[in-house]
């Protein structure tokens, strides 16, 4: 058994009857850790499982193994955002998305590579992978399973590569501009942002507060709901989370789509698309059709402005968000005389530079004189973008559109140009800004065979419809069963 | 163009930045700027600034006391410590 | 001609409320402990922690609001103030900015010279403090305990309706005892639970147009507050009268010199960066809720100014005293459950044992004479079982041993000689042993039976009721 023939489904069905069974599983994930994490580099600090739990069968998720992105605080290990910054930093407590894993029977396998503090859409920026810290199985960044020379998009990059190669059974990510769905297509994974205020925040280090939200990262469908269900769910430690039962998921993914409406937003279908990906995302239209289902074309008149209402919303918290991170309690301190040193070093050594731009971005579009300009002016138009998509879901219910414009890019192809590396987000930003749940999953492969990504939208907390259609396009085609040629 | 000042901004953050550092940014930043100056061919009139996804009101915790021990592992791995103190170089006259 | 100048006084007090745990984590606000022993991962901004609001401290928030007449917003949401400082874990403070919890209020204080003035209260609203640092426990260091961080706080800010240091001072004791009578917060200085900066400006009098106003800082009593506005008045006028513009500055008290000295960080302007908390949602308050709180206020200081002066028939002065400070007042009406009249009993809590108690440097709320033991002690006086100066000695008594007055009395054999035969043998001794006085007395000079008087206390180890002594040896000197 291969640990990339496995699924977390098939592996959980098997530990509720053979729990003993685990000491396999876990050998033949470290053994793919060691055949190929070297090339791909997905994990930091990776070191095998010595003993594993007692299995109590009855949990719902007993002895799964789950990688989590090196955002999400776990107890005890260290959690870094992969920036210097926060070198040696080891969180007392666990986010609570791994609380709740844990409450399945479910235990963290390995900590994921991403770009640092999760800005960025290739994973180039992490600190592990520029060398400038150590814990990697190999020298550089994170590559894509399918093209060694290529990106796994980000910033949930780790995450992505580690499902795409089996090197694990199935990850967390963080989304807050795309950052699952993205790499997700580049990897030829399932990926799933979640309604904002779905799964906790509680224990994810902070990026953009009004657009984070973790979401799981798998190589099927069914087993993105299964790992949705277990992390779901309202926490009084976060005043954001909504107070909402979680839906059973997995149990109603075999229903049928010919009730289904499906806009595709022609906004999305413009110049700067990759052919090959508007050809991909236009067939899978039609597999929906032979389905039963409706596709129409709808209007999502705003959506241009969402890269830039990104640029000033997500930038400016983040900019606040960051602002803790200053060498007095925890993490990397500079050598320093005295205290404005201290702060000024501290943040200047520790910061890559992406960071450093969006924190200077976001400083200055809050700062006196420019808030109504910029920061205040974007949430309104914030507002408007959100308002396309409540109008669309009146007439559809689901949204089919591109996940990102291009397959994954040569590393170092969009480095030089920051603009051009945020427009790789052009298609996911604005289902963050408005909250609504979205989901990338494996329609085709380029010529150059690396995979592409459509992504559906639905309405608030309707992910079951998300999973629904999902699954009944992966039954009808066989992009799921590709595996990359490692 | 956008008025960015590098200097200001970069003392606001906190970040210290070497001259060729501040030319790289600032015109990186420009750029960026130029971008999101879009944003001004929008119109906002009728629109409501958007803090919140949802409209959720008046979410509470009750006033209960619920120890932690979270203090010990954070001062074990802090920068600086004296006791269960952490420590920062000496701030004169209480500003830095 | 020098010009007549008005100061213009604005006051900031931010007072603790009195909650058990703090504002947005369930860390306790216990005075006391260890550094950094009363933390968690949200008040020690870790990375990846939430603000969950305390609803308690939304209540208390409410009712020291009503309690100051100001008017409570239907809708308030929070705003992070951005800055770094070595004792605001998250490099910024959640607070409020432009919908705070409550807004045009006002507070009536009585000036010297008796006549009412209403100071405006721009608005009230609710923050996180910080924590503490210290300066100059470390050589070369300053240490940060963050168990204050995260305290609820009420920023109460006045209109700059104050006119002069000793309105100031006025205020903030009108304040402090609206504040506790709400029982909203402890208001106690000396435990940092009410903190007060002063705005100050001086003006031509007659312009209508505001001066430039200096910020002070650094105060760390009512006292304090007084001598650094008087300071800044004479500062700022002076200098106008020099040619200097007044710069507009924070500068800090220095209690040992008497005077403020400006601070020496060049960027004294903060640019906070205000923006909506992203973390927390908005809150509502409805009508019903405003009227419930009201109604649950209790009884206001200048009630209970009534209540004292009627039901116990005690003068204005004793009774603005015991109102003044709740808790005096308390201790008071907790004397009075016992059979004891009240102008006396007013007498031995204001007099005898807060004097004994100032001595020591000890609040009333720590008083290790109990209001039932001290008011035993007035019953005993009262019921003629010692004299009141006999009481006086008791009451060290008391402080000394920890005994009951009546374990005191009993044990030192103080109770009073009211046995008129006893007193009479004294008296006869007395007059027998003293014919110099007894003469000067009987020839007319009234004073010499004080001498007496005394000389028969002695004899009777001041035991002797002085009434009785009085009258008994009025008797035999008049034969």
């Amino acid at each position: 058994m291969t640990a990339i023939e496995l699924t977390l489904r098939s592996v959980r069905d098997q530990l509720h009857t053979h729990p003993e069974k685990i000491t396999d599983i876990v050998s033949a994930l470290d053994q793919r850790v060691q055949a190929v994490d070297g090339k791909v580099r997905a994990y930091i600090n990776y070191k095998k499982p010595s003993t594993i739990s007692p299995i109590q069968s009855k949990l719902s998720l007993a002895g799964v193994p789950i990688s989590v992105k090196d955002n999400i605080c776990t107890e005890g290990w260290d959690t870094t955002c992969a920036s210097l910054i926060l070198q040696g930093h080891v969180p007392p407590y666990n986010a609570t998305v791994i609380e709740k894993l844990k409450a399945a029977g479910a235990w963290v396998f390995a900590k994921c590579d991403m770009d640092e503090f999760a800005f960025g859409s290739s994973t180039e920026t992490s600190a592990y992978g520029r060398g400038q810290m150590k814990g990697k199985a190999g020298q550089g960044p994170v590559a894509n399973p399918w093209n060694l020379d290529c990106v796994p998009g980000g910033s949930s990059g780790g995450s992505a590569a580690c499902v795409s190669a089996g090197t694990a059974l199935a990850a967390l990510g963080s989304d807050t501009g795309g950052s699952i769905r993205q790499p997700a297509s580049f990897c030829g994974v399932v990926g799933m942002k979640p309604t904002y205020g779905r799964v906790s925040r509680f224990g994810l280090i902070a990026f953009g507060s009004s657009l984070d939200q973790i979401g799981p990262l798998t190589r099927t469908v069914e087993d993105n709901a299964i790992l949705l269900e277990a992390i779901a769910g309202y926490d009084i430690k976060d005043s954001t989370s909504v107070n909402q039962p979680v839906p059973t998921y997995s149990q109603h993914l075999k229903k049928e789509v010919k009730d289904l409406k499906i806009g595709l937003p022609k906004e999305y279908f413009v110049k700067g698309l990759n052919p090959e990906i508007e050809k991909s995302v236009r067939a899978a239209a039609t597999v929906f059709t032979d389905l039963g289902a409706q596709v129409v074309e709808i209007d999502l008149p705003h959506t241009r402005f969402a890269l830039p209402v990104y640029y000033v919303v997500a930038v400016a918290e983040a900019s606040s968000n960051l602002a803790r991170f200053d060498g007095v309690e925890y993490g990397r301190r500079a050598k320093a005389e005295n205290l404005a040193q201290m702060y000024f070093q501290s943040r200047g050594e520790g910061f890559g530079a992406e960071v450093k731009r969006r924190i200077l971005l976001g400083t200055f579009t809050l700062s006196a004189g420019y808030y109504d300009a910029y920061y205040l002016r974007a949430q309104k138009v914030r507002n408007l973008i959100k308002q396309d998509f409540v109008k669309a879901f009146e007439k559809v219910d689901l949204i089919l559109a591109p996940t990102a414009p291009t397959p994954a890019f040569r590393f170092g192809e969009k480095t030089s140009d920051p603009l051009s590396m945020y427009l790789s987000d052009i298609y996911t930003i604005p289902a963050n800004l408005a909250g609504i749940p979205a989901m990338s999953l494996p329609c085709g492969f380029s010529s150059y065979g690396l995979p592409i990504g459509l992504q559906l939208m639905a309405n608030y907390f309707k992910e079951e419809t998300i999973y629904r259609a999902a699954y009944a396009f992966e039954q009808a085609t066989d992009y799921h069963t590709k595996r990359p040629a490692l | 163009m956008s008025d960015f000042n590098i200097d200001y901004v970069a003392e606001l953050s906190r970040i210290a930045l070497s001259a060729d550092e501040k030319k790289k940014y600032a015109a990186e930043l420009d750029k960026i700027l130029g971008y999101v100056a879009q944003l001004n061919e929008c119109d906002v009139s009728k629109a409501e600034p958007m803090s919140h996804v949802f409209d959720v009101e008046d979410v509470f915790k009750e006033d209960q006391v619920i120890p932690s021990e979270a203090f010990k592992l954070i001062l074990k791995h802090a920068p600086a410590k004296e006791g269960t103190y952490f420590k920062v170089p000496k701030i004169i006259e209480g500003s830095e | 001609m020098t010009q007549d100048f008005e100061a213009v006084i604005g006051l900031e007090v931010h007072t603790q409320l009195a909650t058990q745990s703090k504002l947005f984590c369930n860390c306790s606000t216990q005075f006391g402990a260890e550094a950094n022993h009363q933390t968690c991962p949200v008040c020690l901004g870790l990375p990846g922690s939430l603000p969950v609001l305390n609803r308690y401290a939304f209540d208390l928030g409410i009712k020291a609001a009503l309690a100051l007449n100001c008017q409570i917003a239907k809708r308030l949401k929070f705003d992070r103030k951005n800055y770094f400082y070595p004792d605001l874990p998250k490099a910024y403070q959640i607070s409020q900015f432009d919908k705070p919890l409550s807004f045009g209020g006002y507070l009536d204080i009585v000036l010297p010279d008796g006549q009412a003035k209403k100071v405006g209260i721009t608005r009230a609203h609710l923050e996180e403090d910080a924590g503490k640092l210290l300066h100059d426990a470390s050589e070369g260091a300053s240490l940060v305990d963050y168990n204050r961080g995260g305290t609820p706080l009420l920023e109460i800010v006045s209109e700059p309706d104050i006119r002069s240091p000793e309105e100031a001072y006025i205020y903030l004791n009108s304040l402090k005892t609206i504040l506790e009578y709400a029982n909203v917060s402890d208001c106690n200085m000396e435990e940092g639970s009410l903190r007060c900066d002063a705005n100050v400006s001086v003006r031509p009098r007659g312009q209508k147009e505001f001066g430039i106003k200096v910020e002070v800082k650094n105060l760390n009593s009512f006292k304090a507050v007084a001598k650094s506005i008087q300071y800044e008045i004479d500062r700022q006028i002076q200098a106008i009268a020099d040619g200097e513009t007044i710069r507009q500055e924070t500068r800090l008290w220095n209690d040992g010199l008497s005077k403020t000295l400006p601070m020496r960080s060049k960027e004294q302007a903060h640019d906070y960066r205000y923006f909506p908390e992203p973390d927390l949602v908005p809150f509502t308050v409805s009508e019903e809720e405003v009227k419930k709180v009201l109604s649950q206020l209790g009884e206001r200081p200048w009630e209970r100014l009534k209540r004292l002066q009627d039901a116990f028939q005690l003068p204005l002065g004793d009774a603005q005293q015991l109102v003044l400070d709740k808790k005096l007042g308390d201790f008071f009406e907790a004397c009075m459950k016992y059979n004891v009249p009240g102008k006396r009993m007013c007498n031995w809590v204001l007099s005898e044992l807060m004097g004994r108690l100032n001595e020591r440097q000890i609040r009333i709320q720590k008083s290790p004479i109990t209001s039932e033991a001290l008011a035993e002690l007035v019953q005993l006086i009262e019921n003629n079982t010692i004299s009141g100066k006999i009481g006086k000695n008791v009451l060290d008594l008391m402080f000394e041993t920890g005994k009951s007055a009546v374990a005191v009395v009993e044990e030192k054999g103080l109770k009073q000689v009211t046995d008129t035969g006893e007193i009479e043998t004294i008296v006869s001794d007395v007059i027998k042993q003293n014919p110099k006085p007894v003469a000067d007395f009987q020839s007319g000079e009234m004073k010499a039976i004080g001498f007496l008087v005394g000389q028969v206390m002695k004899a009777s180890k001041g035991k002797a009721n002085p009434g009785l002594v009085n009258k008994i040896l009025q008797e035999k000197l008049k034969k």
